[in-house]
């Protein structure tokens, strides 16, 4: 599926200028904050809105102006919609009703479906009688049993507690594998999308800031603002200081503090570049004394004071305050280490960035970095 | 009783006299729609009640509420559902002022919207309409419209709220499985939709039976031509002929209550308006 420069006004709400690849089979993620549009592309992508300019394209076809029956596009969504004056059975075989298959085959698949997504006990129930994950997989069977060529689904797991939420990550990453249908899942969530996103598409303000591998949008963000989004709390303006194009390794100052750090270098810069740069928090170590010290960390040491320690479920996150200019940096401590190194409030530690942690994004403002690998 | 009352007004002091005065109002008000029916009931002659009711002219008068209130709140109906729909689900430009406009009929004395219509078939128009298509003033015709007038925007109000209150996924979901737009509104909407469609019917017949002021203005008030239930009764009480007139209301007030007994069992339990 392809998007290409596709703008949509619904009431008040404009989607402005939207490029987007989605390949056939795989299951795409678009991660974004409440309130910014993810639902009105996902109705727009489904025909329920119309295009102001530019396309849509799936498997080669055109289908910019179709009228949604014609698209094969099935949506679930938020509120999974089952339509309430039928019951399960009724529910998942409205699709194939409405193409006039034959009855047999009707109740073939509908027996089929149910069983695969597990919800053949519950086919003469009333979609009022059902739990949230129940309704769940019937949305889920009546968007599938139509083999649709996409599958939307808006938020379908914001209606569920936090342990039924998990368990049905497994699910529909199997669901998926097993129908074999592209799925577009629009979610807020960034651990649900790192879990099930094979490639993840960040909206932000009306527009797809980034697209990319989970790997690729983790490790390197292409704005200040993404980042941002994905909760990456070492953001710093920068001024590149030197560049060494034969090893790979240039440096980099804080703006308006001085400190220095070495990074390996991934886009065309050069001295004197405003940039942005990153490092997350798992990355930023804490030095235990006497141990030899790695070469990628060396050129990134810092003397820094502990101020606050706060107390996760797998880490502590630390509060690290360079001594001299300041610079405030947040470091992600297993507890393990945080137990050996007895690590304390208000104590002095040496402080270290990962050179290959961090990234730099090239560009004076929040504009995204290009031609960075 | 008293102990009842006890009971049902516990608590503290500021909730006592809460509750005492708001439940003291509705008491109130039921006893007063209580005395004037038993007054009805003290004052009618039972004799007459049943010549009455066995009479032609009341045949007649019954005969003709039901005709033309049925045709009136089918036609209403007709129009309702999908106007409301459009006013639900549709955004154009003065819809405010649309919205509004529907609700002249509500507001508005039957007398006055009588008489505008009244006015209307004095116009070039209304007098074409009157000679080349329908006679409306005097005419049963005339009772349809007026009644036709009442009943539509008493059910677009019904209607609206009802599909108000059914969110657009249903519809979304229902296209993207393969479903024209009048499929969806066919196959899904309107049957989510059928205990408000029948409410509003019950209570668009209801209201067309009880018209009065606006078919007296525009049918006029003519014995055995023009007269419905509600009309008899006016007819009755100018004569003098009072126990008549009683009869006539103990018959409007057994379909009134028939209505709401039908409501109630069509909308589950109740109604909401």
């Amino acid at each position: 599926m392809e998007i290409r420069g596709v703008h949509a006004k619904v009431g008040e709400f404009e989607l402005g200028g939207i490029d987007l690849v989605v390949d056939e089979g795989q299951y795409f993620i678009l991660l974004g904050p409440t309130g910014v549009g993810k639902t009105i592309l996902l109705e727009t992508l489904a025909g329920i809105h119309p295009v102001v300019s530019g396309q849509i394209w799936i498997d080669s076809q055109d289908v910019t102006h179709m009228s949604p029956e014609e698209r094969r596009i099935s949506y679930v969504p938020q509120d999974y919609a089952l339509f309430p004056n039928m019951n399960v059975r009724e529910n998942i075989a409205f699709g194939l009703k409405m193409k006039r298959v034959a009855k047999a085959q009707i109740n073939e698949e509908v027996a089929s479906y149910a069983r695969r997504l597990g919800i053949a006990h519950l086919l003469d129930r009333p979609p009022q009688q059902l739990s949230g994950g129940e309704k769940q997989r019937v949305a889920l069977a009546r968007a599938l049993i139509i083999r649709p060529r996409l599958l939307l689904m808006d938020e379908p797991l914001a209606a569920l507690d936090r342990t039924t939420r998990r368990d049905f990550w497994m699910m529909l990453k199997a669901v998926q594998r097993e129908f074999g249908v592209t799925f577009i899942h629009v979610t807020h969530d960034l651990e649900e999308a790192f879990i099930l996103g094979e490639r993840i598409g960040v909206f932000i303000n009306g527009e797809i800031a980034q697209s990319g591998r989970k790997e690729e949008i983790y490790k390197y963000p292409n704005s200040p603002e993404v980042a941002q989004f994905l909760g990456i709390k070492n953001i710093f303006r920068g001024i590149i200081e030197h560049v060494d194009p034969q090893n790979g390794i240039g440096r980099i100052s804080i703006k308006g503090k001085g400190l220095i750090f070495s990074f390996d270098v991934k886009c065309p810069l050069a001295p004197g570049d405003e940039a942005s740069f990153l490092i997350r928090p798992e990355e930023v170590m804490v030095i235990r004394e006497g141990k030899p010290i790695k070469e990628s960390l060396r050129g990134n040491i810092f003397e820094a004071e502990i101020g606050k320690i706060m107390e996760r479920e797998t880490h502590h996150t630390l509060l690290l305050t360079e001594v001299g200019r300041g610079a405030v940096f947040e470091a992600d401590i297993p507890n393990y280490v945080l137990r050996n190194l007895k690590l304390v409030e208000n104590q002095r530690v040496r402080a270290a960035l990962r050179r290959e942690s961090l990234w730099v994004i090239p560009g004076r403002d929040n504009s995204p970095a290009v031609g960075c690998e | 009783m008293v102990g009842m009352m006890a009971r049902i007004v516990k608590g503290g002091k500021g909730n006592r006299v809460f509750r005492a005065a708001t439940l003291g109002c509705l008491m109130a008000l039921v006893c007063f729609f209580l005395l004037t029916i038993l007054s009805l009931a003290l004052f009618v002659d039972w004799k007459i009640l049943v010549s009455t009711l066995v009479s032609r002219e009341m045949f007649f008068a019954m005969k003709l509420s039901l005709l033309t209130a049925t045709i009136a709140a089918g036609l209403a109906m007709a129009f309702a559902i999908p106007a409301s729909y459009a006013l639900s689900k549709t955004q154009f430009p003065g819809k405010n002022l649309v919205d509004t406009l529907l609700d002249v009929p509500i507001v508005v004395s039957p007398v006055a919207f009588g008489s505008a219509l009244l006015i209307f078939f004095n116009t070039r128009l209304g007098t074409f309409i009157e000679t080349h298509v329908v006679q409306f003033v005097f005419e049963i015709p005339g009772i349809i419209l007026a009644q036709f007038g009442v009943a539509s925007a008493l059910a677009i109000r019904l209607m609206k709220s009802t599909f108000d209150s059914i969110g657009p996924r249903y519809e979304m979901v229902a296209r993207t499985l393969g479903c024209s737009v009048w499929r969806a509104f066919f196959r899904i909407t309107l049957p989510v939709a059928k205990n408000g469609v029948v409410a509003a019917g019950i209570l668009a017949w209801a209201r067309a039976v009880g018209e009065y002021g606006a078919t007296v203005t525009l049918a006029g008030a003519t014995q055995m031509k023009t007269e419905t239930l509600p009309i008899a009764i006016y007819l009755n009480i100018a004569s003098a002929e009072v126990d008549r007139a009683v009869a006539v209301t103990f018959i409007l007030i057994g379909l009134s209550a028939a209505s709401l007994v039908a409501l109630r069992k069509a909308t589950g339990r109740g109604y909401s308006l």
